[in-house]
């Protein structure tokens, strides 16, 4: 199938600076695959007064300067009508090894929810394989996407008011990684060591290097002790 | 190093929060870095203009009262926001000497103050992303604590030069604002309009929101009758700043400055970016209204 015709992109506006495009109604690789070439477009040749965007499991959001202002909506069109045909962005992932201490304070909770042996969660969750669909939330956030259906465990009904950076955590469909200290609702199965975010290096001439992980890293958990 | 620093104020106390803001970070958005940056970008703009100042240069945000801070050399400096009891007028330029203390007693009206000094503060290692803005959270930056230096650009260039005769510049009188009366804010609608029936949006625009103590920079609580949503979440996707969010509770979070850049929760508008501040200095118990933005 060809997938280029098999996306409608839809926008809208999101304020007086901001465009949010919608590529489908549910995440998956053929809307990530396609957010990661738009992705790609974006930083090669930035659409003139953009000044921010953001990733999400199936829109993407453009943020422009405030003097770009009045023309957003013939650029949208335009940029829509452009990534329908966008082909796929072919480039190689990284391979990401997280080591991993399954020690989490709500292993139980995703065990009594699932109906497994903690033993099995664990289990299930390091044999899987996990693409970082997009960073976001806090600083290095990674959203991954390949968690077994049967691991799916809704959210905490009231949020910690303190996760500590390196929790690895489950909420809802999806896994990831605490890279700070934030209050969060996911259930923590267990913690990495391995720093996500650098802030040292936020301020020379590279600052994504700042951040272990990006959209598109293939990522494995071993167990360590 | 491009430029040299001088130390120009200690920070004797933080009181109830006390960081360094700017007009934020831009560009690190797929990353998960929140803009940050000046709650009030009205009151910071201001302080940094009164000054000659560049206007994304840094100022002290000063949070609610207890800030106490000693001058280390003789400079202009320009306070703008929040009403505090202090030595120091607001709204207008003020010349302090080395030695000097200036407090921050007591809180009269407004959240975030602005302190700005001539040339603006500067640090050598103080830029994350191109910002001085403090995200303690994901250590960019840092509350100040007692004992703190901070230092200003030192470059004749920085002075501010008054003409002959002019003891100081002032804020028009018509652009102090007077933060327990916000007007009503405009709102764009949000990605989730549609999940929203006429009569919820009614009841948003229609009703008084009581701004509530559950409220800081990453996000404003407001109170009022439940908003209902057709879903109570989404796929997750971007929050920009000023995002009306409604969580199944039905009672509206607008997302601010240091909130998550990507969420959960449907939202049904988007406070207009002129208009954030006078939420953001709406202390709590102040009534705000909404009115749609054409």
């Amino acid at each position: 199938m060809n997938t280029a015709l098999s996306l409608l992109i839809t926008w809208r506006r999101y304020g007086p600076h901001g465009l949010i495009f919608r590529l489908a109604d549910h995440p998956g690789d053929s809307v990530f695959e396609r957010l990661q070439s738009i992705s790609h477009s974006l930083e090669v040749s930035p659409p003139v007064g953009l000044v921010d965007y953001f990733r999400g499991f199936t829109t993407i959001t453009l943020e422009f300067e405030a003097a770009h202002a009045g023309s957003l909506e013939a650029l949208a069109d335009n940029l829509a009508r452009a990534w329908n045909v966008t082909p796929p962005y072919e480039g190689t992932p990284r391979r990401v090894e997280i080591p991993v201490v399954y020690d989490g304070p709500d292993l139980q909770r995703v065990a009594d929810h699932t109906g497994m042996s903690t033993e099995e969660v664990c289990f299930r969750h390091q044999s899987a394989h996990y693409r970082v669909h997009m960073l976001g939330f806090c600083p290095g956030f990674p959203y991954l996407h390949g968690l077994d259906p049967r691991l799916h465990t809704p959210r905490l009904d009231t949020p910690r008011p303190g996760v500590a950076a390196g929790a690895v955590a489950i909420g809802g469909e999806h896994t990831g990684i605490y890279p700070v200290n934030r209050p969060g609702g996911w259930n923590i199965i267990g913690h990495t060591n391995e720093k996500l975010f650098h802030p040292d290096r936020a301020g020379g001439s590279d600052p994504e290097r700042a951040f272990l992980l990006r959209p598109g890293d293939l990522i494995r958990f071993v167990p360590t002790s | 190093m491009l430029h040299s620093l001088q130390p120009v104020l200690r920070v004797l106390s933080p009181g109830l929060g006390l960081t360094l803001q700017d007009t934020g970070r831009h560009g690190f958005g797929r990353f998960g870095v929140p803009r940050s940056g000046a709650m009030d970008p009205h009151a910071f703009s201001w302080a940094n203009r009164l000054l000659n100042n560049a206007p994304n240069a840094g100022a002290l945000e000063i949070l609610l009262q207890g800030a106490a801070l000693e001058f280390l050399t003789d400079t202009w400096i320009a306070v703008c926001g929040a009403d505090l009891e202090c030595s120091v007028s607001r709204w207008r330029t003020v010349r302090v000497t080395s030695g000097t203390h200036v407090e921050f007693t007591r809180n009269k009206s407004g959240i975030w103050a602005y302190l700005a000094v001539e040339g603006g503060f500067g640090s050598e290692a103080a830029e994350y992303f191109g910002s001085q803005s403090t995200y303690a959270d994901a250590g960019l930056g840092k509350k100040f604590e007692p004992g703190d230096l901070l230092q200003r650009l030192d470059k004749t260039e920085h002075r501010l030069v008054l003409p002959p005769g002019v003891a100081s510049r002032l804020v028009p009188w018509d652009e102090h604002r007077d933060y327990r009366f916000p007007p009503p804010l405009r709102v764009w609608p949000g990605p989730q309009w549609d999940f929203f029936t006429e009569q919820d949006r009614s009841r948003f625009f229609g009703n008084d929101w009581t701004t509530t103590s559950r409220s800081d920079r990453t996000g404003f609580r407001l109170a009022g009758p439940s908003i209902k949503s057709r879903e109570s979440q989404i796929i997750s996707e971007a929050v920009l700043p000023g995002s009306v969010q409604i969580p199944g509770n039905g009672q509206p979070i607008v997302t601010m400055n240091d909130g998550p850049t990507v969420g959960g929760y449907p939202k049904l508008g988007l406070v207009d970016p002129a208009d954030l501040g006078w939420l953001a200095q709406a202390r709590p118990g102040t009534k705000v209204r909404f009115t749609p933005s054409n």
